[in-house]
């Protein structure tokens, strides 16, 4: 995330949490606790600057942990392959359990588990 | 990130209702989605969603906004779209008199190169075999350009 806000900030959002999927990781998840603690999702950005080859999915999944190309996601946003894209949630999403997340080449929220070809940053605001 | 200024999206071009309801006997009743409604039959860009949950909900604790990139003007109810590019849920439980809302923005936009077309289901993922029940309609609405 950028030292200065691109879209600025969301009331109630109290911490951050950056993922960084790797060229071609074979296991693009990971998890904001790895405990079960509820949350609320504010903001979610997917930087693709470093990964120009292909479009991205990001799944947010409301649990500790995921099968990736199983689970269906609870969430899932889009990024733009060489661009920033950024998705500003007014009320928050709750996450009962958790936040797992993925980012994957494939569309939609369930099939699929295709790591992207360059990295991905995906940042998220909670609380 | 630190406390900042309330985003805010610019106005757009357009700027769509969606009425998502359930017509019962028409549509099979609670065992298909919403009615799936194009939005944009061509490319889009959108910025901004806002969505509003008017009914009593009573059946469904969560119903997922799936948009398409597709555009098929045969589309209806029950059709089964497997990919969506972006999936959002809205907790819809309550009373009529407590309209849940959930809206979103895009700041950057988020290009969609067919078009733009909408479902909601009861269930999350790609999943579309089950729709809200009768007393949870939808309205949408949608800025892009």
């Amino acid at each position: 995330m950028p030292a200065t806000p691109r879209a600025g900030a969301i009331a109630g959002a109290t911490a951050s949490k950056k993922v960084v999927i790797p060229d071609s990781n074979g296991n693009p998840r990971d998890a904001i606790t790895g405990a079960s603690v509820a949350v609320v999702l504010y903001a979610v950005e997917i930087d693709c600057t470093a990964n120009t080859g292909e479009d991205v999915f990001t799944r947010f999944y409301d649990a500790n942990s995921a099968a990736v190309g199983t689970d269906d996601a609870e969430l899932l946003c889009k990024g733009i392959a060489g661009k920033v894209e950024t998705y500003l949630f007014e009320k928050g999403i709750p996450f009962a359990t958790s936040i797992s997340v993925a980012t994957v080449t494939n569309a939609g929220g369930t099939g699929g588990a295709t790591s992207p070809s360059g990295t991905v940053k995906v940042t998220f605001e909670y609380a | 990130m630190a406390a900042g200024r309330i985003p805010v999206v610019a106005p757009h071009d357009v700027r769509k209702l969606l009425s998502l309801t359930d017509v019962g006997d028409e549509v099979g009743a609670d065992t298909v989605p919403l009615a799936h409604k194009n939005v944009a039959d061509g490319p889009a860009t959108l910025y901004s969603v806002r969505i509003e949950s008017t009914g009593d909900g009573s059946n469904n604790v969560k119903i997922w906004v799936k948009f398409y990139n597709i555009v098929d003007t045969t589309l209806v109810a029950g059709d089964s779209p497997s990919a969506p590019d972006l999936i959002v849920p809205i907790r819809t439980e309550g009373t009529a008199a407590a309209v849940k809302v959930e809206s979103f923005e895009i700041p950057e936009g988020l290009y969609f190169s067919n078009g733009i077309s909408v479902m909601a289901s009861a269930e999350d993922g790609n999943t579309l075999t089950a729709g809200p029940n009768d007393a949870t309609p939808l309205d949408v609405y949608l800025s892009y350009v």
